[in-house]
């Protein structure tokens, strides 16, 4: 798969990885790979500037929490985050059900 | 090279080449530094050596320069799609509720006002007879259902007024460094 396909709805893939579970990090870029079956290959450095661009626009919460000595920035979704990725699900299922059928083959 | 120094330096060149606010910046470092130590633990795991753990982290991290790329144009990045649409949708709903709260507020301090007012007029001392007694009832009538309307009011601005710091403080820029 092309990384730009990827790239181009990376925003809407992280919101989806913090549905319900609230996240650091590494643990979103797992979640993106389990996911998209492997697929995601997108360099794992560009996931941390989405992640502060969607906090920066309100979608995404984040602190600091210690852990065994260990000091993470845990990402969650807002409520806001979470009615946008609610609106945006509902927007590209309907885009690919359209695509799908106009990219048939003729019958 | 040890595995300390390769991150290490690699943390260094990030650093070097972030274009941020020392505070913003500090904390990116912070968080590629764990994000590099889960990557490694990850990979020994699954049976690589220490050295193709590194290297490989390091890979699939991406070049410091890319990472750096996409951090610095992120402030000056023009806002579209998701992100201008949430920002609006915010303000407009924390705006609305706000606003509605104040008005409410302010209504229910004129409530109490008349309230007042028709507790006061109860003490007339120009009304007399059963014209005074009637004039004393209804005022008190007039000054409790003011009173009761006033306090409803009141109550529902500070529910609004709840609902819109909670929106509000959802607002993660609010906790970000």
């Amino acid at each position: 798969m092309r990384a730009e396909f990827l790239k181009g709805h990376l925003d809407f893939l992280i919101l989806a990885a913090l549905e319900g579970r609230p996240a650091h990090g590494y643990a979103i870029v797992e979640e993106l790979r389990h996911r998209s079956d492997g697929a995601f290959d997108l360099p794992e450095g560009t996931v941390y500037p989405a992640l502060h661009r969607l906090e920066r626009s309100g979608l995404l919460a984040s602190r600091w929490s210690e852990a065994a000595g260990r000091k993470r920035r845990i990402y969650r979704l807002t409520t806001r985050g979470q009615r946008s990725l609610v609106r945006h699900r509902k927007e590209w299922t309907s885009f690919a059900r359209v695509v799908t059928l106009g990219l048939e083959p003729a019958k | 090279m040890s595995t300390s120094d390769s991150i290490a330096d690699f943390l260094a060149e990030l650093r070097d080449r972030l274009q941020l606010p020392r505070e913003l910046a500090e904390r990116l470092i912070a968080e590629v530094e764990d994000h590099l130590i889960d990557a490694l633990r990850a990979l020994k795991d699954r049976g690589h050596s220490e050295k193709e753990a590194v290297d490989l982290a390091l890979a699939r991290f991406g070049a410091p320069e890319e990472v750096a790329k996409c951090f610095n144009e992120e402030p000056g990045r023009k806002t579209t799609g998701i992100h201008k649409e949430a920002g609006m949708k915010s303000r407009s709903t924390e705006g609305i509720i706000l606003r509605v709260s104040i008005y409410l507020a302010i209504a229910s301090t004129a409530c109490f006002l008349l309230g007042f007012k028709a507790g006061s007029q109860a003490k007339l001392p120009a009304a007399q007879g059963m014209h005074r007694v009637w004039w004393e009832h209804a005022s008190k009538s007039f000054q409790t259902v003011w009173f009761e309307i006033g306090f409803g009011t009141l109550l529902v601005a500070f529910v609004l007024a709840g609902l819109a710091w909670r929106d509000w403080k959802g607002d993660p820029t609010r906790d970000s460094q």
